[in-house]
């Protein structure tokens, strides 16, 4: 089938990108002889690209030895060959052949490209199913490859890059001397040793905030507590700036407390403070959703344990409980610090000249007026082997352990309530951070829709209209935003859930490195991601820099991670052998993936479909570096507001965004709903 | 012909063999065992014979088919789970209907209905698995097996999850199932108990390799090794020295063809008596409601002995004479 489709795309579909961007229609115009819109065999005819043609040649291979028996060794080989040589071929030609070789030349593939190269790879993959894996099954076979693939270009390749470029003269040839000298500048030392710090106070403090909060909602017996779990899921919607500027509202130079308090033209809040402050905000509640549920799956008979041996409840507390979550608290770290090097608006907003950090370096060099690209990649390669550093000291210190495993089996006993003076300081902790916060966001809203606040508080719509009115901006910002996002999580939700069951139920080799290199994408900052598709992305024969469809790649590659993790998580309290008895009932592993495995991982799907959506929604650190004019974003939209001074505006737009999230949220739980039967009922 | 045949098959992981050079034949229409210890490779090998693993080498044939590289959903077997493996989200008329749907046969309602009421629950096709009995949930399984008219069932300790009560009720029903039905079954166990009760022959396994294989009545009474012998029941086992074509222990004389030199014995716990005498001393008396059990010190050794003479109990520290009673596998030379 994929030959077929492969062929058929080689000889109809135009092989070239079309400059209108990769999903506009309008080659049928010129097709199919001229130019612009014609495929392979007529570009090779017409237009002198001869060299498209040898691709025809592992179609008419494969095509050969289609027919003879599924699991024959010689039809696996030459299947594996072809498709393999074609690839390669494929590929090669595309990178010899740029639009700027002398002699002939060629833009960047397009869907015909793109299609016989994905026919190439399944080819590929139908005949390593009977080769080289344990057990013949082409469906497994087809998704691993496909998606290894599309790791491989999409993260492993700009990644390359941007430690390639990192080495590059402005002639155009590499050197270590480029490399060095960008890397032993005071000025990059000087900024890292900002990041680092920034990082790890705001890793530490958003952990320790993290745990204040968790204790309070799961041991405190107090019935309000529950509202710290719902408030904590606000700063995931809020786009990553928007805190920032409340900080600024509030306490800038102009803001409404520090004319509250007489100290007008007072720039306290710039500079490290403030940076730190907003991250607290923003992280926290990341920090608390690891932490409670890792609270939640301590096994009460212990804490119980401990105390019929004689342990006061302090003593239980300090040599159980707390020993218990290190692996929690260690990943809650590390992703408090990830998150930090990565956050690029808040420093952008809140850092001012004084207080420099990586990301922020990273985007002036590219930005800048001389756009220093070996120098953004110097600066990413440094922001790469921080997080190598933290991600590597994580593992040593958590190693395989986790120690908080739910079983099956019911565990009647009652977690262990707090010391009282733990209790009373966490519970007071937690109020205090959740009335600060609550405050930050009543000023967010409340920002919107008066004049200039702390100023002029007079109520006015004027922000609103300005955006959204008539002749307002605003809108073509908004609809992309909305329409990648909704193109870009079903993607994010389909590829990480099979990635997910391919990890947790199939066995192959280079699991490892597969596994890590579709969590690369994650632990590098969106900065790094950002420049790294711009470096890789804006030459044929991938020209994809100013389309739609970079962007949605972004997010799904940048998203997936997080969605493979709860996939995992979910997958593990799925039995197996639920998936077992629907093979052994005659379903094929498709069949099973869709009858069995789908249906009962529908929150899962719903959870990274809504995490797909809102984090594409709110996503800035990476698209500052792939928006074009023609695709402009609402995080970049408001993020010129806020540079422009335009607060307001910037405020109302958030508010929208925010809504716009809500109601995607709520229609998702909708469409979705619970899963219908409890997971007990097979204990 | 064989309805199940495994030619020299092994499985390895890594370095670890899980199963070596296995080779059996099932006749069509019997119920056959895998009994042995955990990781002695039995789910394995049933896992392998489901094609939910595949072997490493030799080949497996299903009523004269290769089918050693076939996937799951490419044999005619059906496998009953240990933890039955009910889809949570289908109700119970459609998990039993599930594989007749996913091959598009004809009459799914009414076959899924039918093989319901065999199983005893007509009745009950639209409650979800959670709102059954643990009894239930595993008739329901096996009626979704069943319903597929396979040429093998495969059993993977499916009663494990049960009480001992149920355990025993639901074995007598599916030994009843299989023998009116006729189908071929392979059944997992750990417990020889239901092994002895409900196979037509038994494979046991130790350490990745067949150990013996045979009827109930075989394995339990002419034991070929010590694991065999302690594995079906338990054993005393106790050596003894031939001397002249007898093996002679304490007051037991017993006929062999065994070279003279050194041998084991493996006695039954119930093939032992006490009489009140003064060679051996009782070291510890359970009460067990309708027998006893003693652990006695005794010039052969510590052996541990089954009484049903309730009516007169003995007690720790009672000095007792023992007498062997070598009929009907009581005492068995290895």
């Amino acid at each position: 089938m994929w030959i077929l489709s492969g062929l058929a795309a080689f000889c109809v579909v135009p092989w070239y990108a079309i400059e209108d961007g990769f999903f506009s229609f309008d080659w049928r115009y010129g097709f199919p002889l001229a130019a612009e819109g014609a495929p392979a065999p007529l570009q090779a005819l017409f237009h002198g690209k001869t060299w498209l043609l040898p691709l025809a040649a592992p179609f008419v291979a494969a095509l050969a030895v289609s027919f003879r028996p599924r699991g024959e060794t010689l039809r696996a080989r030459v299947l594996v060959t072809a498709g393999l040589l074609g690839l390669v071929y494929g590929l090669a030609q595309g990178f010899a052949i740029g639009p700027l070789s002398a002699g002939p030349h060629q833009v960047g593939m397009g869907w015909g490209a793109l299609i016989v190269h994905a026919s190439l790879l399944l080819i590929t993959a139908e005949g390593l199913s009977t080769w080289a894996f344990s057990r013949p099954d082409p469906f497994v076979a087809g998704a691993l490859v496909s998606i290894a693939a599309l790791v491989l270009l999409f993260v492993v390749y700009p990644m390359g890059i941007i430690s390639l470029r990192a080495f590059e003269t402005d002639t155009g040839e590499y050197s270590a001397l480029v490399f060095l000298r960008n890397f032993t500048s005071a000025r990059l030392w000087h900024v890292t040793f900002n990041t680092v710090l920034l990082g790890a106070l705001a890793a530490f403090g958003s952990t320790a905030l993290g745990l204040t909060l968790a204790l309070s909602v799961a041991r405190s017996p107090k019935k309000w507590t529950g509202a710290f779990r719902l408030f904590s899921v606000l700063p995931i919607i809020t786009p990553p700036f928007v805190i920032g500027m409340a900080l600024i509202v509030a306490f800038g130079r102009a803001g409404a407390i520090t004319h509250a308090l007489h100290l007008d033209g007072s720039s306290y809040i710039y500079g490290l403070p403030g940076v730190l402050l907003s991250q607290l905000l923003a992280f926290s509640p990341v920090a608390f959703l690891v932490l409670v549920d890792a609270l939640a799956g301590i096994s009460p008979s212990m804490e119980e344990a401990a105390q019929t041996l004689r342990a006061s409840p302090w003593l239980t507390f300090r040599t159980v409980t707390l020993p218990l979550l290190k692996p929690a608290l260690a990943n809650a770290f590390l992703v408090g610090f990830i998150e930090s090097l990565a956050d690029f608006g808040n420093p952008l907003v809140l850092g001012g000249s004084g207080f420099e950090v990586l990301a922020v370096e990273a985007y002036r060099a590219v930005t800048g007026a001389q756009a220093d690209i070996p120098r953004a990649g110097a600066v990413g390669l440094v922001l790469l082997a921080l997080t190598g550093v933290v991600f590597v000291a994580q593992q040593r210190f958590v190693g395989q352990a986790g120690y908080t495993t739910v079983t099956g089996k019911g565990d009647s006993g009652l977690p262990l309530p707090l010391p009282r003076a733990l209790d009373r300081l966490t519970l007071s902790l937690s109020a205090g951070w959740t009335v600060f916060t609550l405050f930050i966001y009543a000023l967010v809203l409340t920002g919107g829709f008066v004049k200039a606040l702390g100023k002029d508080n007079s109520p006015t719509l004027e922000h609103f209209t300005a955006l959204f009115g008539r002749g307002g901006g605003a809108w073509s910002s908004l609809f992309t935003t909305v329409g990648l996002s909704l193109i870009a999580a079903p993607l994010t939700a389909v590829f990480a859930l099979l990635t997910a069951w391919l990890l947790a139920r199939q066995d192959f080799r280079g699991k490892r490195s597969f596994e890590f290199s579709t969590m690369l994408a994650f632990a590098v900052p969106g900065t790094v991601v950002g420049i790294a598709y711009l470096l890789a992305f804006n030459t044929p024969p991938f020209d994809l820099i100013g389309t739609g469809a970079v962007l949605v790649l972004s997010f799904v590659f940048r998203n997936m991670p997080v969605g493979i993790r709860s996939g995992l998580a979910a997958l593990s309290q799925l039995d197996k052998s639920l998936d077992e008895a629907s093979l052994t009932l005659g379903a094929s592993t498709s069949g099973t993936v869709r009858r069995v495995v789908f249906p009962l991982l529908k929150p899962t799907v719903a959870v990274a479909l809504v995490y797909g959506f809102v984090r594409a929604m709110t996503a800035v650190s990476a698209v500052i570096f792939l928006v074009s004019a023609e695709h402009n974003l609402s995080t970049t939209y408001i993020l010129a507001q806020v540079e422009s001074g335009q607060y307001g505006r910037a405020i109302a737009y958030s508010c929208v965004l925010i809504v716009a999230m809500l109601l995607a949220i709520v229609g998702v739980q909708l469409a979705f709903g619970r899963r219908n039967i409890g997971r007990r009922a097979l204990a | 012909m064989s309805a199940v045949r495994f030619h020299q098959v092994s499985k390895q992981y890594g370095d670890t063999v899980a199963v070596r050079e296995v080779s059996f034949d099932i006749p069509p229409g019997t119920l056959v065992t895998l009994l042995g210890p955990s990781g002695c490779g039995k789910t394995t090998t049933l896992r392998m014979l489901a094609g939910l693993e595949l072997p490493t080498s030799g080949s497996i044939l299903i009523a004269g088919k290769d089918v050693t590289r076939l996937a799951a959903h490419e044999r005619d077997v059906a496998m009953v789970f240990q933890s039955y493996a009910l889809f949570p989200h289908l109700r119970v008329v459609d998990n039993v209907r599930y594989g007749l749907d996913v091959l598009g046969r004809d009459g799914a309602e009414a076959k899924a209905g039918a093989a319901l009421k065999t199983v005893g629950l007509a009745g009950l096709e639209s409650r979800w698995p959670n709102e059954l009995s643990g009894g239930q949930q595993q008739r329901v399984a096996l009626a979704r097996a069943l319903v597929l008219e396979p040429k093998v069932l495969l059993f993977d300790e499916p009663l494990s999850n049960l009480d001992a009560r149920l355990r025993r009720r639901m074995r007598e029903e599916i030994r009843e199932l299989q023998q009116r039905l006729g189908f071929t079954a392979v059944y997992v166990t750990h417990d020889q108990d239901e092994a002895l009760s409900i196979s037509d022959r038994i494979i046991v396994m130790d350490k990745s390799v067949v150990v013996q294989e045979g009827t109930p009545r075989e394995l339990y009474e002419t034991p070929k090794t010590r694991f065999v012998a302690d594995f079906m029941g338990e054993s005393n086992i106790v050596e003894a020295q031939v001397k002249s074509g007898r093996i002679e222990l304490g007051k037991l004389s017993l006929p062999t063809t065994r070279a003279d030199g050194p041998v084991q014995l493996a006695i039954r716990p119930h093939a032992i008596q006490l009489a009140p005498g003064n060679d051996a001393t009782v070291q510890r008396a359970t009460y067990l409601g309708d027998h006893l059990e003693y652990d006695v010190e005794s010039p052969l050794g510590r052996l541990f002995v089954v009484s049903h003479a309730l009516s007169a109990p003995l007690k720790a520290g009672d000095k007792v004479s023992v007498t062997l009673q070598p009929e009907a596998g009581g005492v068995v030379i290895l």
